[in-house]
């Protein structure tokens, strides 16, 4: 008997995907959510409006120092003793990593927007397009361009960072391979290693392939 | 020669341009300071002077880069300084050339030539590509078409800088420091391409700093200092005799006296 069997006993691989699908899910929620507002926040930033950049300023270095995890607790436990509102783990974890997401995301969109050289707009508009042409035909594909590497850099942090939602009690990949290799301790005494191995390369396999894709995206934007 | 592009002329009987007393301030600093000229149908101009003297601000005011504070500039006629312009349709029909060439990185050549007559001119996209495909091949560029910008020489990015602008059939085309930014031996396969079109009767105002550049294609110099034309007349006579004190420092810069003795063992 071979400990890695662990892993294929009863619906153990059907758990650890769906825990595999509940990390995920976040992310992929709080990353549409994080595109929805980051991306029009971002070009806020970017604006010449000094309380719109300022602002952005605040809201970003906030969500900066604050680790994630206070985040967590502060939205799961803090909220529901101050205001009427009872988020649910799931939904605690889907706001606070929208909200660093979108910070993030903006900033991104930012940092895009402003590296576009004043003189391309220029040669836009000598060339008799109307603003909303520029944006369309020039500022935004070009960001894009620039935006792409760092906007997946950021979302597999977000994936790998969705592991901390199991300290307020979301059932995710990494607490389901806790609770086999619980049950598992004795009939498998090495479970720990096969199921945390497991566990290494689902997440593995779901960030190197969005990396992968991002880079044949970018290849064929290039 | 009727199947290669020509430079679009019409009647005219009133200047293309003209600028009367325009002024440009930024705060406090007054960059153009009252400046008026006529710029003639197929006429040539050559804006020359030293740096802040105001050269640039003054193409850029003519398609509305630059907004301006005072004075009145009229294309066709046509007040175009005047509130409410819609500048996009101006510059529809002035051409610009930068200095830094601003292709469109992420558009490949024909992407940038097409860019603007499809989508502001309106033009038939195959009929735009064949007069794209005929101007690439009269600067040399033909076989660059799906080439980016990235893959191009300087002296190449400003060959299709030049035939991007003429893609949209301007009356004016605005050159500001084209040849700047480019290595020696690529100004003059760019110069010549504006030679070429000034013989064809392309109306243009450069600003150059290349002085025989200036003299053997412009139709008049307008010299300016400080925001002011301080001296304008043919080329030939501008430099050769200098009518005013500071014309003739400006152009002392450019040459050269030998300043030591030989020294060595040529000696």
């Amino acid at each position: 008997m071979h400990d890695w069997e662990v892993l294929f006993q009863g619906v153990n691989f059907e758990r650890l995907l769906g825990g595999l699908w509940t990390s995920f899910s976040i992310a992929l929620v709080a990353v549409l959510f994080s595109l929805v507002v980051g991306v029009p926040l971002g070009i806020a930033a970017a604006s010449r409006n000094r309380w719109l950049r300022g602002g952005f300023q605040v809201y970003l270095q906030a969500i900066r120092v604050l680790p994630p995890l206070v985040l967590l607790f502060v939205f799961y436990f803090y909220l529901s003793l101050v205001t009427k509102v009872n988020l649910s783990a799931y939904a605690s974890a889907i706001t606070v990593f929208t909200l660093w997401g979108a910070a993030e995301m903006g900033d991104l969109v930012r940092g895009a927007v402003t590296s576009i050289p004043k003189h391309q707009y220029e040669s836009a508009a000598a060339l008799g397009l109307n603003p909303v042409q520029v944006q369309l035909r020039i500022v935004v594909p070009q960001s894009v361009r620039r935006l792409l590497p760092q906007a997946v850099n950021l979302v597999t942090r977000m994936i790998k960072t969705t592991s901390l939602v199991v300290l307020i009690g979301v059932v995710e990949v990494l607490k389901v391979g806790q609770q086999i290799i619980d049950v598992n301790r004795f009939e498998y005494p090495s479970a720990a290693l096969w199921v945390y191995a497991a566990v290494f390369f689902m997440y593995f396999a779901v960030c190197y392939s969005i990396s992968k894709a991002a880079a044949v995206l970018e290849r064929r934007l290039a | 020669m009727s199947d290669t592009p020509q430079v679009l002329r019409l009647p005219k009987s009133q200047p293309v341009l003209r600028l009367d007393s325009v002024v440009k301030r930024y705060g406090e600093r007054t960059v153009l300071d009252g400046i008026s000229f006529d710029v003639a149908e197929r006429e040539v101009i050559a804006v020359i002077g030293p740096s802040g003297s105001g050269k640039s601000t003054l193409l850029r005011t003519v398609n509305g880069l630059e907004p301006i504070q005072g004075g009145s500039i009229r294309l066709d006629g046509e007040e175009i300084t005047a509130k409410g312009t819609d500048w996009s349709k101006i510059r529809a029909r002035v051409g610009m050339v930068f200095q830094s060439y601003e292709l469109f990185p992420h558009l490949d050549v024909m992407g940038n030539l097409l860019l603007a007559p499809v989508r502001v001119a309106h033009t038939d996209k195959a009929e735009a590509r064949e007069r794209a495909m005929r101007w690439l091949e009269r600067v040399g560029l033909a076989d660059r078409a799906d080439a980016y910008p990235k893959e191009l020489s300087g002296g190449q990015k400003q060959r299709i800088a030049i035939v991007r602008a003429l893609m949209m059939q301007p009356e004016v085309l605005l050159l500001d420091e084209i040849t700047a930014s480019l290595d020696p031996e690529m100004v003059r396969e760019v110069l010549d391409v504006v030679l070429e079109l000034a013989e064809e009767g392309m109306t243009m105002l450069i600003v150059t700093h290349e002085m025989a550049f200036a003299r053997a294609i412009a139709d008049r110099v307008l010299f300016l200092d400080g925001g002011k034309i301080v001296e304008q007349g043919e080329p030939e006579a501008f430099f050769t005799h200098p009518q005013t004190e500071r014309a003739q420092r400006f152009l002392d810069t450019f040459s050269f006296t030998k300043a030591r003795e030989p020294q060595g063992l040529a000696r």
